[in-house]
């Protein structure tokens, strides 16, 4: 397990502030970055270092929670504190505010691009998701507006092939949704985490979801199909998820962040303790019960909390990870010998 | 009446009180300070209802003074239950009272909110319609599906459980209509039935 994370850069990205959360591009070339100061920097190499590109500081007024590219790349979403997303275009290195979206009442947490890139989902603490749609003018119009969650809504992921959507909430919840006729519904909701559910991630196959929460457990979801071989009961037409693994023990304060590899399956996460660990499912694992092994432990991989992990799209192995220290990571994971 | 030789615990150390007998309880006041106090009442109670005629058995006469005893007794316990009765009526009532308050208060809030959309709905589907356009179908899309949910929603059943889940839809309903139609929902609706701004 020793050095199985190296340490490959780490910059200051937002000085005197917290970063608070990373977004790789679709080509893995640059890395988005969003804190405390209003302020989203956009990340590139030059040579072996990581050097600042951009910095998009005219949009919001308040902290900027968390971005989101476009599956072209072409443009990033940024949701804030402030209740508004932005829309940013990209035009070589520079980036235009083209679009800012109004609707939510206050703090917008999350934002997140549909595979398709036709839908967008944002979600606030007003406990709303809402969904919507980008036309070919770049003009954007609102679906949905869910209020399926009794409390905050901490944010939203989609899957990675389908037109479904996972939202986490301060309700200890996460549930998922899907268009019915010319509506969104939620199709499922997911209880088992006994407190605050900070962030969910898809596996690459779109089967399984990762959910982090404040109760210190990671839970693995899987989805079953309506007649499927293991007898899990679905109602009506609708999959249903179930909790197949729990990673209990593992990390001693709040998950804030967890990141499944689309290339090579590894699970990270980040922690309010400080540090990041990566997990691997167990060779063999039976998939109705899988088991996962702790494969690097990081402690101190920040002086404070750690609020986001995200793994290269292109480069396995190649982890960005953000903390309230202001600092943005780069880290290379080797899978340790033997999986 | 002869002292007992051995201290009686107290009847509310037997655990779980009051499973201890009415007996033990007796013999407890007795040996205890409560003797006078018990004795008193037993002989007031005893000249009130005159029991122990100059005709009547020793035998007979020592039953009823045991009855007696244990009404003066278990007197407690009977105005407990009694005293528990009168509060459980004044509190029911009490409840009933506040719950319907609360509910004509709730009820009357969702109403106003409820009507407030309807009218809000009805009046932009006038709008739309003298504009017609690519561009407004969608819009009379989500204000006719507004309609719809408001026509759905029953207003004469409180009992119903869906209320609070079709609520939530019309208000999301009428949050995307006011961002498609790019006009503020920030109304409040207050207990006074006014302070609509849009």
């Amino acid at each position: 397990m020793k050095d199985a994370l190296v340490l490959q850069s780490r910059v200051p990205a937002h000085p005197d502030s917290r970063c608070w959360f990373l977004a790789w591009n679709p080509t893995g070339t640059l890395l988005a970055s969003c804190g405390g100061d209003r302020k989203i920097r956009i990340w590139g190499t030059e040579g072996d270092s990581w050097i600042c590109k951009s910095v998009l500081s005219e949009g919001h007024q308040r902290t900027v929670r968390k971005v989101a590219w476009s599956p072209c790349g072409n443009y990033l979403a940024s949701a804030s504190f402030d209740a508004t997303t932005c829309i940013w275009k990209k035009n070589q290195d520079d980036f235009e505010c083209v679009t800012t979206l109004e609707g939510h009442e206050n703090e917008v947490k999350s934002v997140a691009w549909a595979p398709s890139g036709n839908l967008l989902a944002t979600c606030s603490r007003d406990k709303s998701v809402w969904v919507w749609e980008v036309d070919e003018e770049d003009e954007y119009e609102c679906v949905s507006v869910l209020n399926s969650h009794t409390q905050d809504v901490k944010h939203v992921v989609w899957h990675p092939s389908q037109e479904l959507l996972a939202s986490a909430s301060y309700d200890d919840t996460v549930k998922l949704y899907q268009e019915e006729g010319d509506d969104w519904v939620c199709c499922a909701t997911l209880e088992g985490h006994e407190s605050t559910v900070w962030s969910i991630a898809f596996d690459p196959s779109g089967q399984r979801l990762a959910s982090c929460s404040d109760d210190r457990t990671v839970r693995i979801w899987r989805q079953y199909l309506p007649g499927n071989e293991q007898g899990v009961a679905c109602s009506g037409s609708d999959p249903s998820w179930k909790c197949v693994c729990t990673l209990s023990g593992f990390h001693t304060r709040t998950i804030y962040d967890v990141a499944w590899c689309q290339l090579t399956g590894a699970l990270a996460t980040a922690c309010g303790d400080d540090a990041i660990r990566v997990f691997e499912e167990d060779p063999g694992s039976d998939p109705q019960q899988p088991t996962f092994s702790l494969t690097a432990h990081l402690r101190q991989a920040h002086s404070q909390d750690v609020n986001c992990v995200a793994w290269n799209p292109k480069e396995a192995g190649l982890l960005a990870s953000c903390s309230d220290d202001g600092e943005v990571a780069f880290w290379e994971y080797h899978q340790p010998a033997g999986l | 009446m002869p002292l007992l030789a051995r201290p009686l615990r107290s009847p509310e150390a037997c655990r779980p009180y009051p499973p201890c007998s009415a007996r033990h309880k007796r013999k407890w006041l007795l040996q205890s300070g409560h003797l006078c106090s018990c004795l008193a009442g037993w002989r007031l109670l005893h000249k009130m209802t005159g029991v122990r005629g100059p005709g009547e058995s020793r035998d007979t006469a020592m039953a009823m003074e045991q009855d007696i005893f244990d009404a003066v007794v278990m007197a407690d316990e009977r105005f407990h239950g009694e005293g528990y009765q009168e509060g459980y009526e004044e509190g029911s009532s009490l409840g009933i009272v506040e719950g319907k308050q609360y509910g004509v208060l709730h009820g009357a809030k969702i109403g106003s909110e409820i009507g407030c959309y309807r009218g809000f709905a009805l009046a932009w589907k006038c709008l739309l319609h003298s504009g017609a356009g690519e561009k407004e179908s969608r819009k009379m899309k989500v204000v006719e599906a507004l309609i719809t949910l408001l026509q759905d929603f029953p207003y004469d059943d409180p009992t119903y459980e869906k209320l609070h889940e079709d609520l939530e839809r019309i208000r999301g309903k009428f949050r995307q209509l006011c961002s498609l139609l790019n006009v503020q929902p920030d109304f409040k609706v207050t207990a006074g039935g006014s302070g609509l701004a849009f």
